[in-house]
């Protein structure tokens, strides 16, 4: 595994092998390139026929790749799990060639996420009957690591893009992050950030100890009676696949399946 | 240009090609629809896309594209 040094480099790569029928899943736009670049943070594996990208994260690999040859065997020697993403339109373009070359180079599928969208204007309304729930935007220095904790007991760890301290900090100075309280104990989160007009729910968890009092309901209805500008406010999330729950409790509120899904394969 | 509305369509039948012209600014499209556009823009026009040309602005609306297909077909 190598590094890449230069943009140039880079493009040297997509020159050579990002041709036609290429398989990739490649989604990083050249702005980010020029900032991992310029962080150290990307590095390279090549083959006869493929390239493979690989983000330095800070417990694992982020890998993208540029693929012309299925029948290779790639053995990719890293001193942490590597991780990727698969984005296909609805199941049945699941890329079971591609995931199956995978697993033939000793990665496994790991977890398969929809994408899930509502516009204000579909919004379904609900009744929230239990009123001990308390909301409040995040705002101590406490709270930014009751946040951090409980994201990572409940979110996976290699595809939940867990944030690091500063990050969440970050989102609480932009009033970006919702907290629940039952009888003054935190006992849930959502986060959530506006992106090109879009307000995504990146990150929701409930304690454990306080399942069953609607807490997640309560965040998403806060999280989206307060970004609402017209009927056209646009929410989106992901939502992994076989969590039942979570899909029902969007469905509740009128998110919809874009047709969008993404699976994830890991490397440990 | 209408072949291209076609391959839009085809991938977000959802939205209007034809007026808007703020696809990744308005978050119509994000960076995965862009893998998308991009491997079926290689496989219908034979080009082949740069890092350099993974920009925003170069998938804001359908003239975008279509400029960035007829730039990169002038240069192979």
């Amino acid at each position: 595994m190598n590094t890449i040094n230069s943009f140039g480099d880079l493009d040297l790569f997509f020159e050579k092998y990002f041709l036609k029928n290429t398989l990739t899943n490649n989604y990083v736009l050249a702005e980010t390139y020029h900032q991992l670049i310029d962080d150290g943070k990307l590095f390279y594996y090549e083959t006869s026929g493929n390239v493979f990208l690989l983000v330095e994260k800070e417990s694992f690999y982020q890998l993208y790749f540029f693929i012309n040859n299925l029948n290779e065997t790639v053995n990719l020697l890293t001193n942490k799990p590597i991780t990727m993403e698969i984005v296909f339109r609805g199941t049945a373009n699941k890329p079971l060639d591609l995931i199956g070359f995978w697993e033939r180079n000793e990665f496994k599928e790991h977890l398969t996420r929809d994408n899930l969208s509502l516009t204000y204007g579909k919004l379904k309304q609900i009744d929230l009957n239990n009123t001990s729930v308390q909301l409040k935007y995040a705002d101590t220095e406490k709270e930014a690591h009751l946040i951090k904790e409980l994201f990572e007991d409940s979110l996976d760890q290699y595809t939940g893009d867990l944030m690091s301290i500063n990050e969440i900090k970050s989102f609480i100075n932009n009033k970006n992050i919702i907290c629940a309280y039952i009888d003054n104990r935190f006992c849930g989160a959502l986060q959530f950030e506006v992106k090109n007009n879009i307000i995504w729910l990146g990150h929701i968890a409930t304690d454990l100890n306080f399942r069953g009092n609607g807490i997640a309901s309560h965040l998403v209805k806060k999280y989206i009676d307060d970004n609402t500008i017209g009927d056209n406010s646009r929410y989106q999330l992901w939502v992994i696949n076989d969590n039942i729950a979570a899909k029902s409790l969007y469905t509740k509120f009128g998110f919809i399946y874009t047709n969008k899904s993404t699976t994830s394969l890991l490397k440990l | 240009m209408e072949r291209l509305l076609e391959i839009l369509a085809g991938i977000r039948p959802d939205i209007d090609f034809v007026n808007e012209k703020k696809l990744i600014d308005g978050g119509s499209l994000d960076s995965f629809d862009i893998v998308s556009i991009i491997s079926e823009l290689n496989d219908e026009y034979d080009i082949a896309i740069r890092v350099t040309e993974l920009k925003p602005e170069n998938f804001n609306s359908t003239e975008a594209i279509m400029n960035l297909v007829e730039k990169l077909k002038n240069t192979r």
